[in-house]
């Protein structure tokens, strides 16, 4: 009894454990599938937007915005180039105060007070307090210990040369958008692309980059390259703004243009302007004057109507004009020349300017031919440069006698600055119309080339030997007896024609007795390599051409002819006794007071005197400033090539040269400072 | 009751050990893989952070070479060299007979 008790109690229990081990087990197996198909439903079918929420959380998309490229002249030298600097936000929710706040910044960053207190009160978060500030005005910030105020980085566009070139060259705002100049012409190649960049953020707000650093070359701004030259742009603008104080006119323009290739080597405006800091700029000083105003430009022309009379045969040098003793009635108006002549050869009437003599030479050309040679040389049409508002000027047809008379002088008619420069460049170059361009290359940071502008012929305009004609005939301009003795240069041929022009009465539908005083020279005639033309608006204290703008020409033309290793036309003349050398009158005095701020100077002045053969030395591997310091010391002359240090010269090391040899040294290695 | 302690006593533990040995073995299977994820993801974290203050540092360099070469610009610009040549080296620019026109090459 106690076995069969024994044995039913035990079967019963090891069934219900079974039951429960099942049930148990039931459970469990549903809930795996349960668990299963969770997982299955949050892995597989909503994954995309649950790894998007999650990634919202911790993952970051920073933002890097794109580096503008940088301008430079012809030469590689820099122009315009961006630097981050700070820019000052605050979080107005953690200042304890908001107008302390507000008064303290306003006097530490020179801000105007209620306007800031106003942007603190209006935002909740993020208020910028100044943008793109200053390393003191940053430490000022510093030293206030606000709470809620942060700093952060933001690229700014700085221009190096200030207002070097500052019309052609532009500006932009502070969200480094192009507003004037090249860089809004160009603000689709220059501004590149912004990039985001994945990264965590962790809990402290600390970048984690897991993903690794993209390279960003790519999207960075490309590298625009002018054929302005900066020293010749530097020479341009100080003889302008000379001209134009001396002349007490209120604006002026210069243009330097290489007839051979139509580059733009300078274009100088005045008034001038620092894009560094444009609200200090005068009224209009931003205006690019030469590219975008249309002026009549007055007896410069002459010198294309002559051409055309020569290209057609109708005249040539020695044909004589009557000169109606310096007055000419055509219908109801009279055209005077300031020095009244009987009659004048063709050469004669350019050097003195007769608007008599141009005005009959117009008359036996005729109205179509006349205004079908002005648009040969290409007035009337967009010389095309790229630049903002650049002007085209107007040809209208002569229909009457007078028109036919005054637009064979340059009145009646409108022309840019670089359109006249362009004209006159056609004659120096045989002839032959070129493209005036500003821009030579817009590389891109990969090193591939956008735009690669090269010297592009229009047409033929006249054949070369009436455009040398044409040059002869305007040397006699600058010599005695011409309109323009100031731009003669005694070691330089100089061919050139004067403008003054009368300003026309918008109001008054008429003539002002303000004028445009003016003058275009070809440097050196025998050979063009530059065209200069000087522009003065309404100058004061002269207005005649020759005496205003003539000087201006000639200060240019001086320092660009050895700049450019032109060789003198003559040679040079001896200078005066008694002349006041260039260099202080006291050479023992300057002597010892340069060697004292400069070692090379010294180490020049000390081996000046005696003359003879030096040997070259070895400069392989040294460094290209110690290379220049080394030949300077033994007097001879350096060139580089390149950058970095020396990897080859000639003459070779030991050499026994005369001093003031030209000593060639190639350069290679990195740039320390301006890679492109 | 005697017969319980003589089976328990029966079971060796060369026996137990061989039973609990794949669960052993599966338990440190888990553990290795789960140490190296976690010491690789540590890894990447700090390699994360280590890259991270290395592009700080590049992006500082290269503000300060943007900086430096702009300083480099102004300090050439024509017209303070032309006041330092000027007013402390009291130098002017050549007499046309004083300038040698050399040939090229």
């Amino acid at each position: 009894m106690r076995d069969l008790k024994h044995t039913v109690s035990a079967e019963a229990p090891d069934k219900w454990m079974r039951l429960r081990v099942f049930v148990m087990g039931a459970v469990f197996i549903v809930l795996l599938v349960a668990v299963v198909a969770r997982a299955f439903q949050l892995q597989v079918h909503q994954q995309a937007k649950l790894k998007g929420m999650a990634q919202d959380q911790y993952v970051r998309q920073i933002e890097i915005p794109a580096r503008r490229g940088d301008i430079f002249d012809r030469r590689g030298v820099p122009l315009a180039q961006s630097v981050d600097v700070d820019s000052i936000w605050v979080d107005p929710s953690l200042l304890p105060d908001e107008k302390l706040a507000a008064r303290a910044l306003a006097r530490a960053l020179d801000l105007d007070q209620p306007e800031l207190f106003a942007r603190l009160a209006k935002a909740r978060r993020f208020a910028w307090v100044k943008r793109q500030v200053t390393p003191s005005e940053v430490a000022r910030v510093t030293a206030l210990a606000l709470p809620g105020i942060g700093f952060t980085k933001e690229p700014r566009r700085f221009y190096p040369q200030r207002e070097l070139g500052a019309h052609v060259i532009g500006l932009v705002g502070t969200d480094g958008h192009g507003l004037d100049g090249l860089e809004l012409a160009f603000e689709a190649e220059l501004s590149g692309d912004a990039s985001t960049r994945r990264g965590f953020r962790d809990a402290r707000g600390r970048k984690l980059l897991t993903h690794g650093i993209e390279d960003l070359a790519g999207r960075q701004g490309a590298a625009v390259t002018l054929t302005l030259d900066r020293h010749l742009q530097y020479v341009a603008e100080k003889a302008l703004t000379r001209a134009v104080e001396e002349a007490k006119a209120p604006a002026g323009t210069v243009v330097v243009l290489d007839p051979k290739s139509g580059e733009i080597l300078a274009l100088a405006n005045y008034p001038r302007f620092n894009p560094n800091s444009p609200a200090a700029a005068q009224k209009n000083a931003l205006r690019n004057r030469a590219a975008t105003d249309a002026f009549e430009p007055g007896s410069t022309f002459k010198a294309f109507v002559v051409a055309a009379a020569l290209e057609e045969k109708l005249v040539n040098e020695s044909t004589s004009f009557d000169l109606e003793k310096g007055a000419w009635k055509i219908g109801k108006h009279v055209i005077n020349d300031d020095h009244p002549h009987e009659a004048l050869d063709v050469h004669r009437i350019l050097q003195v300017s007769s608007n008599i003599g141009a005005a009959k030479i117009g008359a036996a050309l005729g109205r179509e031919r006349l205004v079908d040679y002005y648009a040969k040389f290409g007035f009337g049409e967009r010389v095309g440069l790229g630049l903002p508002g650049e002007g085209r000027g107007v040809v209208p047809f002569p229909r009457a006698e007078i028109s036919l008379a005054t637009q064979s002088f340059g009145q009646g008619l409108t022309a840019t600055a670089i359109q006249l420069a362009a004209g006159y460049a056609a004659l120096a170059n045989g002839g032959v119309l070129m493209k005036p361009y500003l821009v030579s290359k817009v590389v891109d940071p990969d090193g591939v080339t956008l735009i690669d502008n090269q010297p592009t012929e229009v047409r033929r305009v006249v054949s070369a030997a009436n455009a040398r004609r044409v040059i002869a005939m305007l040397e006699s301009v600058v010599e005695k007896g011409g309109t323009a003795p100031r731009a003669r240069m005694d070691e330089y041929r100089v061919a050139g024609k004067t403008g003054t022009a009368q300003k026309a009465d918008p109001v008054a539908r008429g003539y002002s007795d303000k004028r445009i005083g003016s003058f275009v020279g070809v440097v050196p005639a025998e050979n063009p390599r530059l065209v200069v033309l000087v522009v003065l608006d309404e100058p004061k204290t002269d207005v005649y051409g020759g005496i205003v703008a003539a000087p201006a020409f000639k200060e240019i033309a001086t320092a660009a002819m050895p700049y450019l290793s032109v060789k003198p036309s003559r040679p040079p003349t001896p200078e005066k006794p008694g002349k006041a050398p260039v260099v202080a009158p006291e050479p023992a005095r300057v002597a010892a007071k340069a060697s004292a701020l400069n070692p090379v100077v010294a180490a020049i002045e000390e081996l000046d005197a005696p003359a003879g053969a030096v040997r070259v030395p070895n400069l392989t591997g040294r460094a290209g400033r110690d290379a220049v310091a080394q030949l300077l010391a033994v007097a001879l002359e350096p060139r580089l090539a390149g950058s970095g240090r020396v990897s080859s010269q000639q003459p070779a090391a030991g050499s026994l040269v005369e001093r003031g040899t030209r000593v060639t040294l190639e350069l290679a290695g990195p740039l320390p400072t301006s890679p492109r | 009751m005697s017969v319980a302690i003589e089976g328990r006593r029966g079971v060796s533990f060369g026996v137990i050990f061989f039973e609990l040995l794949p669960a052993a073995l599966l338990v440190l299977m888990f553990a290795t893989v789960g140490i190296v994820h976690v010491t690789g993801r540590v890894l990447v974290v700090k390699v994360g952070y280590e890259l991270s203050r290395l592009d700080q540092t590049g992006a500082e360099l290269m503000r300060e070479h943007d900086r430096l070469k702009l300083e480099l610009a102004t300090l050439r610009s024509p017209s303070r060299l032309e006041s330092i040549a000027r007013q402390k080296l009291l130098m002017g620019p050549p007499a046309p007979s004083a300038i040698f026109h050399v040939k090229e090459g």
